[in-house]
């Protein structure tokens, strides 16, 4: 059996159910928070200690809720995460019209960046079909400012089947480093194509936006995405 | 003492609990719809510090209500290709236009497309799909995507509006039922990433394409449209 064969078998058949659109987190701080309200503290404090105690727990509760602001989840969807992937074998194909000059970056996506560096394999297909996980297009995307998309077209039960990704070449190339942008830019749909979220602060190609500097952590996932995520789901 | 202790307490429970509760609002169901719709699109963008860049760079920056959406235009990349995307036309009256161009706005309305893929297909829930050779899943074909079922989640409610102009920068050369969802003639726009801004009854701003809490510094300190009009200057 193929590497992976059986988890991507059972992956295909298991129901994801969407997430909740209220937050979990918050429900059981308000939970705890709201508790020690309905029953008597103990005795052996003072008022002064037990208000204290309230406020402590309050900050706390609070404190909580504030973090899944923060929290770097994966594979949940938009807005800030790409849906999960069908399997470990992500195949891709050039939409119609691709442009020659960001096919390389694509491959480089699919090939180096996803399959070389993780547990995933990649397979170009020759031609787009119902099996394509992910569809490459180059287009004047709009408004001004974008240089990449990514759009589910094919999704179940939070798991995406079909993704469409696009880039715009000419927004890319404003600025300096145009090589290594184009690939940032794919490595960064690539990934949204297999769950990763967003990020203005991280150190790979999931950041938004022009790269920094031509180092080639920009045009691949860093550490934590690949083993905290990709090689655990896939 | 005590009773000022769970005083505070209820307070900061109200607090906590009014931020895990979704979306409020007499909008709720329309707007919920709406962003989860929009949102399934993500995109790679230049962020920008703040309004104040971001009006720099907008062709106009209005204040204004949501009061229609209409299907729009669709893109193929190649004219004997099948469009790709498929779009809707949100129109905003303006109630006061912060920067930009002026003439952009027809019948103090300004037109507004939004994107989404032509075709599209959502399963309730994994099917038995049959499998190609290499174990991937054969999925059905998609379907056009429903455009006047999105329009109708398009909530009417009051936002600021960072648009581009775009009414010539298709998103390929080959346009379908050009001109649809807006009068004759009249500009097109497009908002920007960061500004889609909607602004609920009770004041709170939701950025539509991205959460204003997931952008920068100069946009997550935001809380309401006079600290968003004061910051455009």
């Amino acid at each position: 059996m193929r590497r992976g064969a059986k988890k991507a078998s059972r992956r295909m058949s298991r129901v994801r159910p969407r997430p909740p659109t209220s937050n979990p987190v918050a429900t059981v701080a308000c939970a705890l928070t709201a508790a020690p309200a309905l029953r008597p503290l103990p005795s052996v404090l003072t008022l002064t200690q037990r208000s204290i105690l309230a406020l402590v727990v309050s900050w706390i509760a609070v404190a909580i809720v504030a973090l899944p602001a923060n929290a770097d989840t994966f594979g949940g969807g938009p807005p800030d995460e790409g849906y999960e992937a069908d399997s470990y074998l992500h195949t891709y194909c050039y939409g119609p019209g691709f442009d020659a000059g960001l096919q390389s970056h694509a491959n480089y996506a699919m090939d180096t960046s996803l399959a070389l560096d993780t547990d995933m394999s990649s397979y170009r297909q020759s031609s787009c079909d119902t099996t394509t996980d992910v569809r490459w297009m180059d287009s004047n995307l709009q408004p001004a400012g974008v240089r990449g998309k990514y759009t589910c077209v094919a999704l179940s039960s939070g798991i995406c089947l079909r993704a469409d990704v696009y880039l715009d070449p000419a927004e890319i190339d404003i600025g300096t480093n145009d090589f290594e942008d184009r690939r940032k830019s794919a490595c960064h749909e690539a990934g949204h194509s297999v769950g990763l979220r967003h990020g203005d602060s991280v150190s790979d190609c999931m950041r938004n936006g022009e790269i920094p500097t031509t180092a080639l952590k920009w045009r691949r996932f860093n550490e934590h995405h690949i083993d905290d995520h990709i090689n655990v789901e896939y | 003492m005590r009773t000022l202790g769970l005083m505070i307490l209820v307070a900061f429970t109200a607090i906590a609990c009014s931020q895990a509760a979704s979306l409020d609002g007499p909008q709720q169901g329309d707007l919920e719809s709406f962003l989860a719709e929009t949102r399934k699109t993500q995109f790679d963008y230049e962020p920008t510090t703040g309004p104040a860049e971001l009006a720099g760079l907008a062709d106009l920056v209005v204040r204004g209500r949501i009061v229609g959406a209409e299907p729009g235009q669709l893109y193929a990349p190649l004219p004997d290709e099948p469009p790709a995307i498929a779009t809707t036309v949100v129109a905003v009256e303006v109630i006061e236009v912060l920067a930009g161009d002026k003439g952009l706005i027809h019948e103090n309305r300004v037109y507004m497309e939004v994107a989404h893929p032509a075709f599209y297909l959502e399963m309730d829930s994994d099917q038995d799909l049959p499998t190609d050779s290499l174990g991937e899943p054969v999925t059905p074909p998609l379907e056009p995507y429903d455009t006047a079922a999105f329009a109708a989640t398009v909530p009417r409610m009051e936002g600021v509006f960072f648009l581009d102009d775009i009414t010539s920068e298709p998103y390929w050369e080959t346009v379908i039922d050009k001109g649809a969802g807006r009068p004759s003639g009249v500009p097109l726009t497009a908002a920007y990433v960061e500004g889609f801004i909607l602004v609920t009854s009770d004041g709170r701003l939701i950025g539509v394409t991205a959460p204003i809490e997931d952008l920068t510094a100069g946009w997550e300190r935001l809380t309401t449209v006079g600290d968003l009009t004061s910051a455009i200057g």
